[in-house]
Order: structure tokens, then sequence, then C-alpha cells
């Protein structure tokens, strides 16, 4: 005892060390060159909550993220990361209007957004035309990437969706015949129906009844749900926007439609538990709250403390979006629009919250689809389908 | 002064005629200056009044442009209002509607109006629910949803004019017209819009009319896009068309100004927001045009200003000749005294300024030849100066290069501008080499980095760094303590970075040598007290144990247990035995020894010691030297090491043990750290064994380190080997590979003594007591108990005392029957020696045995300076205190 008592005391007596006092990055001073990105997100309007706060929220985070780790070393010099949220309201019009102003805007040297494949489709036409990045993080109509140089996304496409819902619907749901509501105004909505059906039929299945409508009659949809509870369906997709989905599943219920309901990644767990879906609600998603990647559990419990809520797909893929950026200029090290396209397109192994992208030889990354099931206020992965 | 002249000969020729010209140069270039001045002031005055009358002009072009455009969307918005209300348009919808097919009819009506009426590029009819695009003059629109368009949404119910946007379809900036089409009961049926055709509405304003010859009026949209936005203008402005005047009238300003446009061109334009249309409109002529009467009257104004400037210079040039000529003479007097001739007079004509400026030069001249003496003493002592300047740089530089210390000055790029010759010979290369270069080409990178951050701190603090550095250059590793400041100018600003570094490595070298000591001597410290206290307890429990064993029958069941507690106190006072070694505290007798001869007396025992599987070598010289040292302590450290040597070779080895005569230091002798030179012995113990990891060797001799597991070793076996060498002022040194083995050297100097003592012959045992009385004083009453049953079974009559005070008592009232006294040392208010010294008092032949675990005092030594008085070490066993005892009181009596 004694002896080990006095090997400590002398230990501690020993020469002190000399310390050296490393000088620790920190965020870029305030008068570091600055690179700024556009964030499209409707701020306004029904669709705040849903999307545009969680846009705001991810893009904020991940920029925040940047400059506290010391910004962008773009050539060898710091540059902070400023994001410039602009509204793009509720309209097309309205949203391709504030797309341009941005893209005229010469210090901005790329856009991330619009999350909407209606919006999403005339602003990646400008973001091509004008010569600027474009990652959308969240549209998944095929048609916003397809054929373009300048425009990215991180999400899934509706192929990918489409096809896990109409896989899901035979394999896991064991369903026959299927019912569609969807929003014939909607690019999105419409695609997504067309492609179910095909993925849907090729399995056996058959598409039994569809109804369409237009957005500017969405409050009321108990004539045409009551035509497709005649069809008696197995299941029914409803593969339309927040908040129309909403009051869709409310009014399924109340025409007596049983069936299990399939709906695109527009669910939101906060907006819609509680609602009656006696057949329970089945979901796909590229990301999932408790996906297991250390990137995303890092985001997952970044966001958590920053916003005191958990974070949804749209801020996640929003967050890598940006945070792709900010790695690519790097590579890039010039911040001029073509060179940060080239690095974009230079991307071998991004490891995102939503999964590790390659964009090398494409401009949707590979994601698997997660089916989820709405289960007590929360999304339940039951099956992971490969893209 | 002659020199001086011939080296910048005076110009003679024209000099007359400069001096007139120049009399009419100082007229006249005020006098162009004025109308310059004059000209230029016009200039601006008629600039700034034909710019407001610009202004003017454009703004009431873009009055009349704003209005045409406006009318022009009204006329458009009539067209479709009146395509609307045509009946067969509501009759093909009404048609459409029921058939719920394509409508051919209402698609060619559509066609028709576009192509007549050209103010329109395509026009559609959206159906009032859900806005799909079910008629069109343009086939590839069928099927679009405008569902979330504004010009449908408001278009159900009023008209609307959507202002430029880039329209989803194409991205190509739009204007739509829309308004519903009202079936007979006032119900909406269908919304009917029209793409305005902005080339039209270009060709409105871009009409010339009022604008002059180099007039332009374009439109701006909100995006910074021309409205007539052909792929021209897109290609040349992908990002938008941005000039100030573009960004204030985007940003919703109106104004006027004189910038350049999009095109570089300097223009006067007018640009106005229109917040209805949500356009920019410009008007723009280019200054040229603008500003060409103000350039005229400047041109005419010049030329008229010109013309009478030279006719006055001309005459003025006439009268100057006149005036020059007195002025001409004091100039040749002035030449003669540039020539070096300062006698020279020039001729006082007059009276007038001429005249005294003669005279003056005269004066002046007089003054020049006394101020040329002064001249020359004075560059005389500037040379002086010069010179001890020059001295003072001398005794500098010869005092830096004499200084132990590093001494450079850098450059503020970091290249050596002054180094002195220590810094070279650290640097190993002459100090001149180095200048010009930089600290990154003469050392390692690391170190490199390290001095140009330091550098950079002085310059950014401008203050003086005081720092201990590493440095290594070769293999040389020399540690500095260095001042960096900063040099200034006279200005205060830094031009160089001075740089000082002392050599500490010896200092800090020593520092930790001492550190070493005095953990070691703090330590000793301890462990003699803990001994001390240990060796009392021990006493009383080895006693006790013999004394209850005396007597007791060979096959008595305690009897095993009581010969444990007796093999225990034997190994505790052996460790004690180490500790008191350790810290000093041991009574050490030095003697001359033969180190051979102690291991020739131990070979049997020491290759017991190593065991059966290590071969254990002998390698001794001849005629080895004799040593001073403890006969005892170099057994002990013969055996820590070798015990060493065994725990390194678990696998079995070699293991030699070595002596030779060893020269340390001098031209000749080798070279062992820490040790004087001198004649030495070294003992070597070498094993091929494990070896010892180089970080773990500084931890070495360090007390209680040790890499055994718990149990298995004290720790202080290397560190007491190392106190006692240190002790006998000798050195331990260690060579070790991992892998390979360890070799550790002893040095002890060597004795000049030559003889060889025998040691004495042991005492014959005596015979027990007969009834003396004892005087036993300890403040430990089982220590004086155990004493007690000890002697008293000896025969001895015992008087106990537990402190100075009752020991004084007792001997006063025992006198002359007390034979003998057996003290403590250490006790509290009277110590051993001091009861010692009171009874020598009064009886100087009463003999004294002092006890005691603990021999370090001075006290002791004090103590032991008498005949009378014998020293036993705590803890005794039986036989060691009769046979003192019995040989005290025999001496005694003999005396």
């Amino acid at each position: 005892m004694i002896h080990q008592l006095l090997r400590a005391v002398l230990r501690r007596a020993g020469i002190p060390l000399l310390a050296a006092v490393a000088a620790a990055c920190s965020t870029p001073p305030a008068d570091a060159p600055v690179v700024r990105i556009g964030v499209l997100a409707s701020l306004t309007g029904p669709r705040v909550v849903m999307s545009g706060a969680s846009t705001r929220d991810g893009a904020m985070l991940a920029a925040r993220e940047i400059n506290e780790a010391g910004g962008i070393d773009v050539g060898g010099v710091r540059h902070r990361m400023e994001v410039v949220l602009t509204d793009i309201g509720e309209g097309t019009d309205m949203a391709t209007s504030a797309a341009q102003s941005l893209l005229t805007r010469p210090d901005i040297q790329a856009i991330v957004g619009p999350q909407y494949s209606r919006n999403a489709l005339p602003v990646a036409v400008l973001a091509e035309r004008v010569g600027v990045p474009m990652i959308t993080p969240m549209a998944s109509h095929p048609d916003v990437t397809a054929g373009r140089r300048w425009v990215y996304r991180i999400a899934f496409t509706d192929d990918v969706q489409a096809t896990a819902l109409a896989r899901w619907a035979r394999e896991g749901l064991h369903a026959r015949r299927a019912a569609v509501l969807y929003e014939e105004s909607a690019s999105y909505s419409r695609g997504l129906t067309e492609r179910f059906a095909a993925a849907f039929t090729q399995g056996g299945g058959q598409v039994v009844a569809r109804e369409g409508y237009t957005r500017d009659r969405a409050s009321d949809f108990s004539a045409a749900l009551g035509r497709l509870a005649a069809a008696k369906p197995d299941v029914l997709l409803l593969p339309n926007e927040l908040p129309d989905d909403t009051l869709q599943i409310r009014q399924a219920a109340a025409a007596g439609l049983r069936a299990p309901l399939l709906l695109a990644d527009f669910v939101d767990p906060n907006v819609m538990s509680g609602l009656p879906m006696p057949g329970g609600l089945f979901t796909t998603h590229h990301w999932y709250l408790e996906g297991s990647a250390p990137a995303n559990r890092a985001f997952v419990a970044a966001f958590s403390k920053v916003y005191g809520h958990a974070p949804n797909a749209t801020s996640a893929a929003t967050y890598d979006a940006v945070r792709l950026i900010a790695d690519a200029m790097h590579r890039a090290g010039r911040t001029t629009p073509a060179a940060l396209r080239d690095a974009i397109a230079a991307t071998r192994e991004f490891h995102g919250a939503t999964g590790t992208m390659d964009f090398t030889a494409r401009q949707d990354p590979a994601k698997r689809a997660v089916v989820m099931r709405l289960d007590g206020g929360r999304l339940v992965a039951v099956r992971e389908m490969a893209p | 002064m002659t020199d001086a002249a011939a080296e910048h000969p005076l110009p003679r020729a024209g000099w007359r005629t400069r001096l007139a010209s120049r009399l009419a140069v100082a007229f006249f270039l005020p006098a162009a200056a004025v109308v310059v001045f004059a000209a230029t002031v016009g200039f601006i005055e008629m600039r700034s009044a034909l710019r407001e009358s610009a202004f003017d002009r454009l703004r009431a072009a873009t009055d009349v442009r704003e209005g045409q455009f406006d009318r022009w969307v009204r006329e458009q918005t009539n067209d479709l209002r009146f395509l609307a209300t045509m009946p067969q348009l509501q009759e093909g919808i009404t048609a459409a509607a029921r058939a719920g097919t394509g409508a051919a009819a209402l698609d060619a009506m559509l066609r028709r109006s576009v192509s007549t009426q050209q103010d329109f590029t395509r026009i559609v009819l959206l159906s009032a629910v859900g806005g799909r695009v079910f008629a069109a003059s343009d086939s590839t629109l069928l099927g679009q949803y405008r569902v979330s368009e504004r010009h449908f949404l408001e278009g159900r119910t009023r008209v609307v004019v959507q202002n430029v946007y880039p329209a989803p379809a194409t991205g190509m900036p739009t204007l739509t017209i829309a308004m519903p089409v009202l079936a007979a009961d006032g119900t909406t049926i269908a919304v009917l819009a029209g793409d305005a055709n902005l080339a039209r509405v270009e060709e409105v304003v871009a009409d010339r009319s009022g604008l002059g010859e180099t007039g332009d009026a374009y439109l701006v949209d909100r995006f910074h896009e021309f409205v007539r936005g052909n792929d021209y203008d897109r290609q040349r402005f992908p990002r938008g068309i941005h000039t100030p005047a573009i960004d204030r009238a985007v940003s919703g300003i109106s104004g006027a100004g004189v910038y350049r446009n999009y095109a570089g061109r300097e223009v006067v334009g007018v640009y106005r927001w229109m917040p209805a249309r949500q356009l920019a409109l410009f008007a723009e002529m280019s200054t040229d045009e603008a500003f060409a009467p103000a350039r005229r009257l400047v041109w005419e104004m010049m030329l008229i200003g010109a013309l009478a400037v030279l006719t006055l210079a001309l005459g003025l040039m006439f009268v100057a000749r006149h005036i020059a000529r007195p002025v001409l003479e004091i100039a040749d007097a002035a030449e003669r005294v540039a020539g070096g001739n300062l006698t020279t007079t020039a001729p006082v004509r007059t009276a007038d300024e001429i005249g005294q400026l003669a005279a003056a030069f005269n004066v002046m001249t007089r003054r020049l030849a006394a101020a040329h003496g002064a001249l020359e003493a004075q560059l005389h002592a500037t040379e002086s100066a010069a010179e001890a300047t020059e001295a003072s740089r001398r005794l500098l530089r010869a005092l830096i290069d004499h200084l132990p210390a590093l001494v450079a000055v850098k450059d503020l790029d970091g290249r050596y501008l002054i180094t002195n010759a220590s810094f070279g010979d650290f640097h190993r290369v002459p100090a001149v080499t180095l200048l010009g270069r930089s600290p990154a080409e003469v050392l390692p990178q690391a170190n490199a980095i390290a001095i140009a951050e330091c550098d950079a701190q002085v310059l950014a603090t401008g203050a003086t760094l005081t720092a201990e550095e590493t440095h290594v250059v070769g293999s040389q590793e020399r540690a500095f303590l260095t001042a960096r400041f900063p040099l200034r100018d006279a200005d205060g600003r830094i031009f160089a970075i001075g740089v000082v570094a002392t050599d500490i490595t010896e200092r800090k070298r020593l520092e930790s040598q001492v550190l070493h000591q005095q953990k070691l001597e703090a330590v000793g410290r301890l462990a003699g007290g803990v001994a001390h206290d240990m060796n009392n307890l021990l006493t009383a429990v080895r006693c006790n144990a013999e004394l209850l064993l005396d007597g007791m029958a060979p096959d008595h069941p305690d009897r095993q247990p009581l010969e444990e507690i007796d093999r225990s106190v034997r190994n505790g006072s052996a460790l004690t035995r180490q500790l008191l070694t350790f810290s000093r505290a041991h009574v050490v007798r030095p003697s001359a020894l033969d180190v051979n001869r102690i291991l020739g007396g131990m070979t049997a025992m020491l290759r017991r010691y190593v065991g059966t599987g290590i071969e254990m070598r002998f390698d001794l010289a001849d005629d080895l030297w004799l040593v001073r040292a403890d006969e005892g302590q170099m057994e002990q450290v013969l055996l820590n090491l070798l015990s060493n040597a065994h725990d390194a070779m678990p696998v079995g080895g070699t293991a030699t043990v070595a002596t030779e005569n060893v020269v340390v230091g001098g031209p000749t002798g080798v070279v062992v750290p820490n040790l004087a030179a001198g004649e030495y012995v070294r003992l070597g113990v070498h094993d091929t064994g494990t070896g010892i990891d180089p970080e773990l060797l500084p931890l070495l001799f360090e007390p209680f380190f040790t890499t055994k597991e718990p149990g298995r070793g004290t720790g202080l076996g290397l560190s007491t080997a190392y106190a006692i060498v240190q002790q006998a002022l000798g050195a331990i040194t260690i060579d070790s590979v991992l892998g390979r083995g360890t070799t550790f050297n002893v040095y002890l100097p060597r004795h000049p003594d030559e003889p060889f003592v025998a040691p004495e012959p042991l005492p014959p045992r005596v015979a027990p007591g007969s009834g003396e009385m004892l005087l036993v004083i300890d403040d430990e009453a089982p220590v004086r108990t155990a004493l007690r049953r000890m002697l008293a079974l000896q025969g001895y009559r015992i008087v106990e005392a537990q402190s100075g005070r009752d020991a004084l008592a007792l001997f006063q009232e025992h006198g002359d029957a007390i034979a003998l006294v057996l003290t403590d040392v250490f006790m509290p208010e009277m110590n051993g020696p001091e009861i010692a010294a009171r009874l020598h008092e009064q009886r100087p032949s009463l003999p004294v045995i002092f006890m005691s675990g603990y021999t370090a005092s001075e006290i002791v030594r004090r103590g032991l300076m008498r005949e009378e008085t014998r020293f036993l070490q705590k803890p005794f066993n039986r036989p060691q205190l009769v046979d003192l005892v019995a040989e005290m009181l025999r001496k005694t009596q003999i005396s």
C-alpha cells in the first residue's frame, strides 16, 4: 500500500511536461470571403410546416456546422457559408420568379430546392439555362434531372418509390386490387400513379379504379372516394401532397374504405397520427430517423439538440444538399458555378445523413427505398427495398 | 570648388535669350491658365445645363413610352376581351365540354387570332376547374395544368395582367393577360389567357423618336433581363445584366444620371421603375451627342484666348531684353566665382534693384570664401566620425563573436542578416555562410517551423518573446533559453528580428540530477523513519518470541508457529535494514576491499542464487585495484544486480560478472557520465535477457519502481544499489538492447591503501550474569518487558525506566548497584545520549549500551564517542544482546 502511494506521489512530482497549445480552428472571421447559396423554400402558405420550416432548419443546421468547423477551405482560403433563404410561396409561377431572382444574382454560387417536383421541374429549366448548379433535396420526379447538366438531387426517384410501394402492396400486403386517388394537375402525383400502376400490374395485381382531382378542388373528395370504395380495393394509393392527403385519409374512412393506405414520401407522423386508418398506413422514404449510419446518427443528434424535436426527411435531405455543395466547393478549389458543377459531378463517396452518394455516372443517387408503417405516432421501418 | 565646376559646366549658349523668354513664359503661363480656367468653367456650366436639358428630354420620352406601354396593354386586353365575348368561342367551349374531347375548332380560332394580331405569341383556353389547357393556338401546350398560376387563379373571376415572369412551361419571360369566359348565365366556363408578344412591346418602347441620333430605350424585368430577351442577350448575360443604374431601377428606384450602360457606353440616361408592370424603363443617349455643344464652346474659347496670350508674350519679350543687360554682368561675375575665383566682384552701376543685387553678390562672394575654409575643416571631422563608427562596429562584432550565447539578426522574411561565431559553431558552418539563408535551410523542418511561428508572434505583438527551445543539429540536441525581440528603425517600424539564445543544456541536466537527488533524499528520510518505528516493534516481537521458545519442549505444538514468527521478524528486519541502507541511515564501515576476493567468497552462493537454468560466468581482471567500500553493502549491490539479471532471463541464459581497472577521463581515459575523472574499478554484470524498454531506463533507479507483479519485488533493489554506489562516490551505468540483454556497470573509486586487514576474531562466549543490576530505559513498554525477561533469564537484576527523569531518579536510588545501562536513543523529553551524559557526570566509567533502529542521527554518533558506550542495532536477537552485555560487564571488571 505504502509503495503504491509513494510511487503515485513520485510520479506526480516528476519533471513537468511541456504542453504545446495548438490554436484550434474556429468560426471564420466576419470579414472572410462568403460563399452564398440560395435555398428555395415555401415559407408562406399551407406548406410552411411540412416543407418550408424543415427545409430552412436543415439548411441552417448544415451552414452552421460548416461555419463552426472553420468554414469552407476553397483553394486554401477559408470561406464563410451564407444561406440566402428565398420564399417560393404557393404557386409555380411564384417559384420560377423567386428562382430567377436568385439565379440572376451573380453572388449566388448554387441553389438548393425546390422540394416539390411541380416547382423543381420549371426551376431546373432556368438553372440549366443560366448555368448555376441546382440540387433539389426532395423532388422525386425523374424529369427534374433527366438530360440536364446542372441539376442533381438527394432523394430517390419516383420510379424507385412507386416500384417499392407496388412490391410492398403485392408481396407484403398480398393485395390484388388497388385503387388510386391522385391529383391530376400535379406531375408528381400523375407520374407516381402511372409508375405504380405499371409495377403493380406487372406484379400480377390490377388497378381497379382511379380518380383524379385538381388542386383548385382539393377539399371534398367524398364523391370520388365513394366511387373508389365501390370497386372494393385491397389497397388505396394516395400519392398526394400535404395537406390534401390528410383530408383524404379522414374522408376515406368516412366513405367506408377499410383497405390499407399507401402514401408516398409526404407522410408526416406529426400531422397524420390520430387519423382514422383502419387498414393501416404505409409509405416509403429514402431516409428514416433510426438509420444507423454514423452520418445519420450525428445529424439526428445535432438536429434534435438545436431544434428540440426530431428531424424529418426534408430536413435530412436539405442538410445533405448544403453539405454536398460545401464539400464539392472545397474539392473544386474555386467558387465559380462551373467548377462547382464539375466537382459535384465528380462526387464519388459522399457520406450524408440520407446515405452514401455517388454522382460520377448519374445525377440521381442510388438510394434504397424504406417501406415504413405509421405506428402510434411514429414511422417504423418494415422493409428495405434495394434500388 | 574647381572640381565641381569642371563636373557641371555652366550653360553659356542661349543664356541671354532664355532669360528674356523666361520672363515671357512667366507672363504666358498665368495668362494661359486663366484662359483654360475660363474655358473649363464654361464647359462645366454648359454641360450641366445640357445634362438637365437632356434629362428633361429623356423624361418626356419615358413618360411617352410608359403611356404607350400602358395603352398597348389596354389594347391587347380589349382585343382579348373581344375574343372572350365572341359567341362562337362560348359555343365552342360548351360543345367541347359536352363532347369531352379535344376542341379542334377552338384551336383553329385561337391560332387565327394569334396570326392576325401578332400581339400575342400564344392564346390558350383553361378549364374553369383544374386550369387544364384544353384549347391552344400552340398544340404543344395542350394538357398542361396552370392550376397554381396567378393568371388562372385570378383570371377565373376578373381580368388579370400577370406582369413579366419566367413561364413555368418554357422558362421564358412572359406577360400573360387572362380573363374569364362567361356563359349567358354569368358562370365562368373557361379562362382565356394570352401571352403577350414582348417583341411588340419592345418595338413600341424602342422607337427612337425624341431620343436624338444615339438614343436608345429598353425594358428590363425584375430578374435583370431584357424584356426583348432574345438568345443573344441570354448568352451574353447568363446571370442577368448588372449595372449600377439597372440595379437601382430594379430595386424600385427611379432616377437619372450620367453612367455607363450595359454595353459599357457612357450615356446620359433616365430610368424609371414601373411598379404596375414590375419593369424598369430606360431611355439613354450617348454623352458624345448630349454634350457636343459644350465641347464646341470650349474649343472656340481656347483658340481666341491662345491668340491673345501669344501676342502679348511677344511684346513682353522685347522689353525684357533691355532689363536683362546689367543682370548678365552679374551672371558673368558669378561664372568666374563658379570657376574657383572667389576674389571676383561684380560692377555696381545703378542704385535700383539690380544695383542692390550686384552689391549683395559681392558680399556673398566674400562670405563664400570664408565658408569654404570652414567646410574643409568639417570634412576632416566627418571622416574621423566615420572611423569611430567603424571602430565601434568592429568592437560590437568582436563582442558578439566572443559571446557564448548564439546571436542572430533576421530580416522580415526570416533570412539571417547577422550571425555570431557561436551561432555558426552550433550549425557547424562558418557564421558568414549562413547570411542570406533561412532557418528552413539549416535546421530540421520541425524546428524551422517552430522558429517561424515564434518570429511571426514577435512580429505580430512587437514584444520580446522569451522561450525555452530545443534544437537539433546532426545528432546534437541542445536546449536554449531564447529571447526574440523586434528591431525597430527610427520611425518605430520593425525591420528585423533579433535572437539571443543561451545554451542551457548543461543547466537543465544538472537541474534534473538535483531533482533526482532530492527525491531520493526525501524518500530516504521517510524510509528511515518507517524503519526506526518498525525496528522497535520487531525488537519486542522477536524478544518475546525467543522468550517463549526458550525452554519449550521440541515437540510443543506452539513451537512451530513461534518459529514462524521469529522467521518473519528476521525477514522484516532484513527489509528495514535495506530501507536504512537506502536512506543512508545504516552504519557503514568502509574499508579497503578486493572485489575479486569478495566475488571469490560468493561464487558458490551466486551460482545457487541465479538457479540452474542460467549459466554463470566470471571474467575477473588480474591485479585488480582495491576499492574503498563497505563489504556487506558491496555484497548487497552484487546480489541486487544478479537478482535483476535472473529476473530478466525467465527462460534461461548467461549471466557474466566481470571486473577490470578503468581510468576515467583525461586524454586517454574512457568517458562515463556523472563520474569525475580518476581511477576506478569496474564491476560489470551482464545478462542475455529481455533487455529494458528505453522509456523505462530513466525510471530504473527510482525507489519502488518495479516491473514485477505486486508482491514479487519491493522496487528497492536497484535504487538501493544506486544509493550505495553513490555513497561510495561511484556510479552505475546501464547498457540495454531490447531482446538482447542488459549490462550494469558499477564504477568504484580506487582505494589508495594497500594492505588487507583481516576481520577480528570473534570474542569467546561468556557466562551468564550473576545478579548484576541493569538499568533498562525505553519509552516502549513492550521493549522494556522483553528485555527484562531475557536478561532476567540470564541471571541479571533489572530496573526499568520509561523516561530520562525516571532513569535519573532510579540511578539516585540504587547508585553504585547499577552495573550497566541499556537505553533507547530516541525518546521524548530526554534522549539516550543525553541521559548517558548525565549519568557519566556521576560515574564516568558506567557502561552504556544504546539501542536503536535508526542510526543516521548525529546524536548517535556523538554518543558513541566514549569508550564506555556501544551500539546495538534493533531488532536484535538474544545472543547479540546477551553477548554484548556480558562483554561490557567483563571489560568493566578487568579495568
